[in-house]
């Protein structure tokens, strides 16, 4: 280690707050706009990749937008408007159009309680479509059986066989109203998407949780005249866990027509079946069909306005901080003017001083890298999610 | 051997501050300067090593003249020839006691010779504090510091200002007889400022300030 090496190693030894606060700065000047950047990068990849795999959306009028986020990308909303299948009755009257129904309005919760998860209620055909295999476990077949993401199950430490609950319908339903206990059946394969973090279950699940499905013995009507079975059915029992022993005893007293969905997703065979589609939602009065491209592109030009301004903010930010930097190093040099006083009167060459203080600002900027690494790391290996994204872009 | 000749030194042009027409330090030898606050003993230091420019007259070490030296000819000359001691301490605060001691060899690329510096030390009464940065040692203590970085130095001449003013009265004298013995032994020339009366004995010889006209006692 040559005089200059000792003399910055001593000087961020003895001075171990200040080499803190710079390197910090320095890690947040490098790491805010990366991230910032990145982000913006990661969220427009993700919304666009869903979009493109996505044909078209049929849902409640109440914002595309939201919409879109709310079943592509399960952000969830507070209070999702229902619908029927029977509302778009004659959108697939006479044409071969399939879809696949969803309902997403609730969630699951953790063993302990604390976390919550978006359940999805749909169709079988969501795990072909959406091409997620089970890597242990099987499909969920049944009511109350759920399938769960990957880095959920892992967050969780979830394993097959475990039961977890249903959250309240509304923050405020203190009653906890229908809470059921899903039994985990299946957890899928990494998806890098955001399967990764919900449960998936039969539709069925939703309607039984919301009360439009329930289970009695059937041996408490035998005998019973009909006029009777309202108060049997005060006896109802709304399992909070299904299984194969009560399973049989699930029904619901209306057509499943009748039932309530959040969205559809559309699945035109061709161009002539999608212009058609559009078409249909531009005319009907509470429904809409969205084409997920479009709404992305126009999510993504706002966020890109968002991003623009986030940026520009960062650079004054950046350059208020250079500018702090610099007179601090002017000060720094002030105060350490004696050192090179003596430095100077010993007759050690002035390059000694300056060299010194090259090497501290070049460590300042290795262990600013370092952590600036190690935030991004954090980031990149945490895998952040649509939802947490927005969630960063908004706070 | 350090000459004189004619020097003249002022900080303004009209106000002649140090005016000596002739001093000649041989090696080896001695010196000790004295005079009232303000009358140049300082700055006649400074002017020896370098550090100050005399506006005439010449400074010659080693019979080199130094004032057609180069800035980093100077600073050589300090580093391998001339240890100056200021009157601030110049001890460097983020470095211990040891490492501010054998800054200098490094810098020479010498390799310290640790047992002569612990024996030093012992002498000088730090020892114990080697390891401890300025900050936390007293004002003699890091004279006496400085006064063995001067010793372990291998330069031949030490310019000292005012090298023991923090120490006690009793400490003072012991120290710059120990000192003296060593630089006796290393042969090395020793001119110091100082306010001490009482040490006055221990130097053959003695120069007094103001400068003014003065000539070699």
């Amino acid at each position: 280690m040559n005089t200059s090496q000792q003399l910055a190693l001593a000087h961020l030894c003895q001075h171990k707050g200040k080499a803190s606060v710079i390197s910090i700065i320095l890690a947040l000047l490098i790491f805010l706009p990366t991230f910032t950047l990145s982000s913006l990068y990661l969220l427009q990849k993700k919304l666009t990749e869903r979009a493109q795999k996505t044909p078209l959306l049929l849902a409640p009028a109440q914002g595309k937008a939201e919409s879109l986020l709310h079943h592509l990308h399960f952000q969830l909303q507070d209070d999702p408007i229902e619908f029927t299948p029977t509302d778009s009755f004659d959108l697939f009257d006479g044409s071969p159009l399939d879809a696949i129904p969803i309902f997403l309005a609730h969630q699951i919760l953790s063993k302990d309680g604390r976390l919550r998860a978006p359940l999805l209620c749909s169709h079988a055909m969501y795990l072909e479509f959406r091409k997620l295999a089970i890597s242990s476990g099987k499909k969920p077949e049944h009511p109350a059986e759920i399938v769960i993401g990957s880095q959920l199950a892992k967050k969780w430490s979830v394993n097959l066989g475990d039961h977890l609950r249903t959250s309240p319908h509304r923050l405020l339903d203190l009653s906890k109203a229908h809470q059921l206990e899903l039994l985990v059946v299946g957890i899928l394969e990494p998806t890098g998407g955001p399967e990764d973090l919900l449960a998936i279950t039969p539709l069925e699940t939703a309607w039984i949780k919301l009360g439009l499905g329930h289970g009695h013995p059937k041996e408490n009507l035998k005998g019973v005249p009909k006029t009777l079975h309202m108060s049997i059915h005060s006896e109802q029992k709304g399992y909070r866990r299904i299984n194969q022993n009560n399973r049989e005893e699930i029904h619901f007293h209306q057509p499943k027509s009748l039932l309530p969905l959040t969205a559809m997703i559309l699945l035109p065979a061709d161009e002539k079946e999608r212009l058609y589609a559009l078409a249909w939602g531009q005319n009907h009065p509470t429904l809409e069909v969205i084409d997920p491209i479009s709404v992305t592109e126009r999510i993504l030009s706002s966020l890109h306005q968002l991003g623009d301004i986030l940026l520009l903010m960062l650079l004054v930010v950046s350059l208020t901080s250079l500018v702090l930097m610099g007179l601090f190093l002017r000060m720094n040099f002030i105060m350490r003017k004696r050192d090179a006083e003596i430095l100077e009167e010993m007759g050690i060459p002035s390059f000694t001083f300056a060299t010194a203080i090259a090497y501290e600002w070049l460590i300042y900027i290795a262990m600013g890298g370092a952590m600036a690494l190690i935030l991004m790391s954090f980031y990149w290996f945490g895998g952040l999610t649509i939802t947490e994204l927005m969630g960063v872009i908004r706070n | 051997m350090i000459e004189i000749k004619d020097l003249s030194f002022s900080f303004n042009a009209e106000d002649p501050f140090i005016k000596l027409a002739h001093l000649t330090i041989n090696p080896g030898e001695h010196i000790a300067i004295l005079g009232p606050s303000g009358s140049g003993k300082s700055s006649l230091l400074r002017l020896l090593c370098g550090l100050l420019l005399p506006n005439s007259g010449e400074i010659l070490i080693d019979s080199r003249p130094i004032s057609p030296m180069t800035h980093h000819e100077r600073k050589k000359l300090r580093m391998r020839s001339l240890h100056y001691l200021s009157q601030e301490g110049n001890l460097l605060a983020d470095l211990s006691l040891r490492e501010n001691l054998t800054l200098p060899l490094k810098a020479l690329n010498m390799s310290p010779v640790h047992q002569e510096l612990d024996q030093l030390c012992e002498e000088l009464g730090i020892q114990e504090v080697l390891n401890k940065h300025p900050r936390f040692c007293s004002g003699g203590e890091q004279q006496k510091a400085s006064l063995a970085r001067a010793l372990i130095h291998p330069s031949p001449y030490i310019l000292a200002d005012e090298p023991t003013s923090h120490l006690s009265p009793e400490d003072r004298n012991r120290t710059l007889q120990f000192a003296l013995e060593v630089m006796n032994l290393k042969k090395k020339t020793l001119v110091m400022v100082t306010h001490n009366h009482e040490a006055l004995d221990l130097f053959p010889k003695k120069i007094e300030s103001p400068f003014l006209d003065h000539l070699e006692q």
